[in-house]
């Protein structure tokens, strides 16, 4: 493996800094998550029809509610 | 703006990398929309690329749309080998609901979806794709990712410091009570099992934090191990202390030859719960803290290639729809039983 110069070294991990770096690290409640996102679209379809309502997709390159 | 969107709109989150290429009919209908809504063509002229499976191209976009897929508003990153020069995605929110609301406009001139419609149920789903896998009685974590606080931050000015991604990690049942054994006690220290390791580490310790990136190969694995540590017990519960490591190193070529390396040397450190008496985890705190250099094709790294520290941490997922979403690495094709067999 090739050596690399570190000049931005990593935080030590032990057991008095695993609480902040886990906080810090962790998945954060966001606002786009109060959106009840169906994640599938044929489903998403279904209840718009049954809704009469227009559907709003996000599309994106991975999944959204995981990881894109 | 999230009221509006609750209030108005069946709001759907999909994985366009999977369903462009998905023949079968929720395919088909994310293509008439994105080869209308990205790409400007006619709703007659989308209906006739529905088969085309194999474009190559990006279908990536906000949409809104009927259920018969006229489509009403959208808003899409550039992509050079589209029929027209389109707009970038929503980042802006003004111009976001914007287009929500103009779409609300066209929704009250459209031309399809005038009366209640029943969408029945699909009957057939393309069988290269998985499409079961969340493992109902196993272990469900999920990730965060991000990049840690630097001594010297040399990333160009317009890049956002704070960016972050999420991930889903997956165990079955019978992978979970192979980590634990019936008589542990206090002291004894547990190897994890290797081929829950080898998952953790190539599909997981990834430089996920600007965008997706591609799972470590199996060779890029140099090194990698944990254990587990009985710190107390009872008859009902287990308390355990993971620790571990992992080096992974990969040659290749990325962006157009600038990248020819991309690494990751991490230590890792987690507090679980075992609760005998439910045979499942209460708690599945873990960290992984350590340097990452280079970048893949997607993963946005190409004026960040220098080592720098990132966070990996995990934690028992909720109980909500979204966190039923399968792992990044689960949702190409053949990739749920890559996944588990790692």
């Amino acid at each position: 493996m090739m050596l690399k110069e570190i000049i931005n070294s990593a935080p030590a991990l032990t057991d008095e800094t695993f609480s902040e770096l886990f906080e810090a690290c962790r998945p954060q409640r966001e606002r786009w998550t109060d959106i009840p996102w169906i994640g599938g679209l044929w489903e998403g379809r279904q209840k718009a029809a049954r809704e009469e309502k227009p559907l709003f997709i996000w599309a994106m390159n991975g999944h959204p509610l995981g990881c894109t | 703006m999230i009221e509006f969107v609750n209030e108005r709109f069946i709001p759907v989150a999909v994985n366009n990398s999977r369903l462009q290429r998905q023949a079968d009919d929720e395919g088909r209908f994310l293509r008439l929309i994105s080869w209308q809504g990205r790409y400007g063509y006619s709703f007659d002229e989308a209906q006739a690329r529905l088969e085309d499976i194999d474009h190559g191209l990006n279908h990536q976009g906000l949409y809104v749309v009927t259920t018969e897929g006229e489509v009403l508003g959208s808003r899409n990153r550039l992509f050079p080998g589209g029929k027209l020069p389109v707009h970038g995605v929503g980042s802006d929110p003004d111009q976001f609901l914007w287009m929500l609301r103009r779409a609300l406009a066209n929704w009250e001139n459209r031309k399809t979806q005038r009366e209640a419609l029943k969408i029945e149920d699909l009957t057939y789903r393309d069988p290269t794709f998985s499409w079961t896998g969340y493992p109902e009685d196993g272990l469900v974590l999920h990730l965060g990712v991000r990049d840690l606080p630097r001594q010297v931050d040399t990333r160009p000015s317009g890049m956002k410091r704070e960016a972050h991604n999420q991930d889903y990690v997956w165990f079955r049942r019978e992978e979970v009570l192979s980590m634990v054994p019936p008589d542990a006690g206090v002291g004894d220290v547990i190897p994890f099992p290797e081929g829950l390791v080898r998952r953790l580490v190539r599909y997981h310790l990834a430089d996920y934090v600007r965008g997706e990136t591609s799972s470590w190969s199996s060779e890029a694995i140099r090194d990698a191990a944990m254990t587990l540590t009985v710190t107390e017990e009872t008859s009902e519960w287990v308390n355990m202390r993971l620790s571990g490591s992992a080096q992974l190193f990969e040659d290749g070529r990325w962006y157009e030859g600038a990248c020819r390396e991309r690494g990751l040397d991490a230590s890792l450190l987690g507090y679980l719960r075992f609760d005998r008496r439910v045979e499942r985890f209460v708690r599945f705190d873990v960290v992984a803290v350590g340097s990452r250099w280079g970048g893949t094709e997607y993963n946005v790294r190409q004026d960040d290639l220098e080592p720098a520290p990132i966070g990996i941490a995990m934690t028992i997922a909720g109980r909500e729809a979204r966190d039923r979403t399968a792992p990044h690495a689960c949702q190409s094709r053949g990739g749920l039983e890559r996944y588990f067999n790692a």
